[in-house]
């Protein structure tokens, strides 16, 4: 008797589907597959590739779970950098396409060296307004930075208009590029790089598709503050804080992650002078500043960030709900 | 003379490259859009997505119609609770800043119809934090935002919920920082508010550590940036 030994092998979108055709139920298989790997864990552009049996074949497997109305992971899908917004509302590009003007644009060309050849090609140089291109997008948070003031006036105690001036300043130039977290480098979406900041000859900082596509504009602000920060210091604290990266020792060594921070505080807190916001607009720039303590190796105190006068000064630091705006 | 030839071929060369774009031009750019949050074709879902745009309006009149926004939410509060839930939990998960406004508009409700939906999100599996080179960050910064809003919901509800107020006291102990800090914040502050003598003892000893160290600071200004 002749026995064949075939071995088990779980069948893949290729196989099943591009090689023959597929049913509902063949289909439905590879999505529990897809979701036990992918949604129930963090899978790895590898793992989907596998469940769809080749690199070409992902985008496919995941059209076709997503016309059967199964949940998919956009970030899974493969490809060019193709320009992907989602709620331009709620990540408030809406709100400062108003602010695109030429008198804007060759501002911020201007003050933030921008180059031609690293924004067209799809980036938006010939589209500079529109806020689906990473151009407009990078524009809304330059707009929304400088729509507190270029510079701090004299004697004036807010300063929420240093930090355009103090970004300015220390960018030599601002790029575009796909690089991380494009759909074609972005493996399940956990990990993404939004902006990084080059030192030499000659000093740049690229912003990433990250940074255009899964950032707000006050959040892309405020990545830009914290970049402009690397021109002077970059992370020394190594890999021992809790968030595993991008750690600063101490506050004091002031640091981006400090003047990242900061600039989401002063504009928590002084937004309203220009901009009135709701609170639960101020609810979210609060959050996403109280959730970079955790980049020092040391937490900041009450008394290294406000000052040995404040009560209680050994106390963790947080941005309150509601700060006071001096004049 | 070669030198200010390579001078002014330099000098011409730049001039062109930092020539700013022009405003109104349109070149035709394929754009992808993600699709976004799918909302019940219903009055609750179109309110959920008037509100979304409340959150996101500027000017004098923007808090008072957020504020109208919400208590008109509250006014269908399980059927507003079933829509944002529904719609949060059929999201892509890559869809981080609008996930976040549909917890951030669950945790105002202040509703405590809402209290376990927003426990099950606070509570949701977070990505693996991921060793990364500096500046490169993992989904669990962006997922953390989502989970930090929805404890500050809780802490409105554990004013006067004890599952919500236990709840903050487990999550005050939750090994990711953010998380851990946002929960004593919230805890902190409904222990402050607490007149009721019996409940406050047991809140206080609920709370890992001393809730004073962690109730917000009131009345001041941001420290000013410094550039040394």
């Amino acid at each position: 008797m002749l026995i064949l030994l075939v071995p088990l092998a779980s069948a893949d979108f290729e196989e099943e589907c591009i090689e023959e055709s597929c049913d509902a139920e063949e289909s439905e298989e590879l999505h529990e597959n897809y979701e036990s790997e992918c949604f129930e864990e963090n899978c790895d552009l590898e793992e989907v590739r596998e469940i769809a049996g080749r690199r070409g074949s992902i985008n496919a497997m995941l059209n076709d779970f997503q016309s059967r109305g199964w949940a998919i992971n956009a970030c899974h899908r493969v490809g060019s950098c193709a320009a992907s917004p989602g709620n331009n509302v709620t990540s408030f590009d809406t709100f400062f396409d108003s602010f695109c003007t030429q008198a804007s644009i060759n501002q911020h060309w201007n003050d933030f060296d921008f180059d031609e050849d690293d924004w067209d090609g799809g980036f938006g140089y010939n589209a500079p307004c529109n806020e689906n291109l990473p151009l407009g997008r990078t524009f809304n948070a330059l707009n929304l930075l400088d729509l507190f003031g270029t510079s701090k006036p004299a004697g004036s105690n807010n300063y929420l208009p240093f930090f355009y001036d103090y970004s300015a300043d220390a960018t030599d130039e601002l790029d575009g590029r796909c690089g991380s977290g494009c759909p074609g480098a972005c493996p399940g979406c956990n990990r993404m790089t939004f902006a990084t900041n080059f030192q030499g000859l000659d000093d740049y900082i690229e912003l990433y598709w990250p940074f255009f596509y899964n950032q707000n504009v006050f959040q892309r602000a405020a990545t830009i503050v914290h970049e402009a920060r690397h021109e002077d210091k970059g992370h020394n604290g190594g890999t021992t804080c809790g968030n595993g990266g991008s750690c600063d020792t101490t506050w004091t060594y002031n640091g981006a992650n400090r003047y990242e921070i900061l600039y989401l505080w002063w504009l928590s807190a002084c937004a309203d002078n220009v901009m009135p916001i709701t609170t639960g607009f101020r609810n979210q720039i609060v959050t996403a500043g109280n959730n970079m303590w955790n980049k020092f190796n040391t937490r900041p105190t009450r008394g290294e960030v406000l000052g040995a006068g404040v009560s209680n000064p050994t106390a963790p630091v947080v941005i309150p709900p509601a700060s006071v705006c001096p004049l | 003379m070669f030198r200010l030839i390579l001078v002014l071929t330099l000098g011409i060369s730049l001039t062109a490259c930092d020539k700013p774009p022009v405003s109104d031009s349109q070149d035709i750019i394929k754009v992808t859009p993600r699709e976004g949050l799918k909302f019940p074709d219903t009055d609750s879902g179109r309110a959920v997505v008037a509100h979304l745009d409340a959150i996101f309006a500027t000017g004098p009149d923007a808090e008072a119609n957020y504020q109208a926004s919400l208590t008109a939410l509250r006014t269908k509060g399980v059927e507003t609770i079933t829509t944002i839930v529904e719609t949060y939990n059929n999201a892509d998960k890559s869809l981080y800043n609008e996930r976040a406004v549909l917890v951030e508009t669950l945790s105002e409700l202040r509703l405590l119809e809402a209290r376990d939906s927003l426990l099950e999100i606070a509570n949701e599996k977070l990505p693996e934090r991921v060793l990364a080179p500096d500046d490169t960050f993992s989904a669990i910064d962006q997922e953390s935002i989502i989970r930090m809003t929805a404890i500050r919901g809780l802490g409105h509800i554990a004013l006067k919920d004890d599952t919500a107020a236990n709840a903050l006291g487990v999550l005050a102990t939750h090994r990711e920082v953010s998380l851990q800090e946002q929960a004593r914040v919230s805890f902190a502050i409904v222990i402050a508010q607490e007149k009721d003598r019996e409940r406050l003892v047991r809140l206080i000893k609920l709370f890992p550590g001393e809730y004073k160290d962690w109730l917000p600071l009131v009345g001041v200004a941001p420290p000013a940036p410094s550039l040394n």
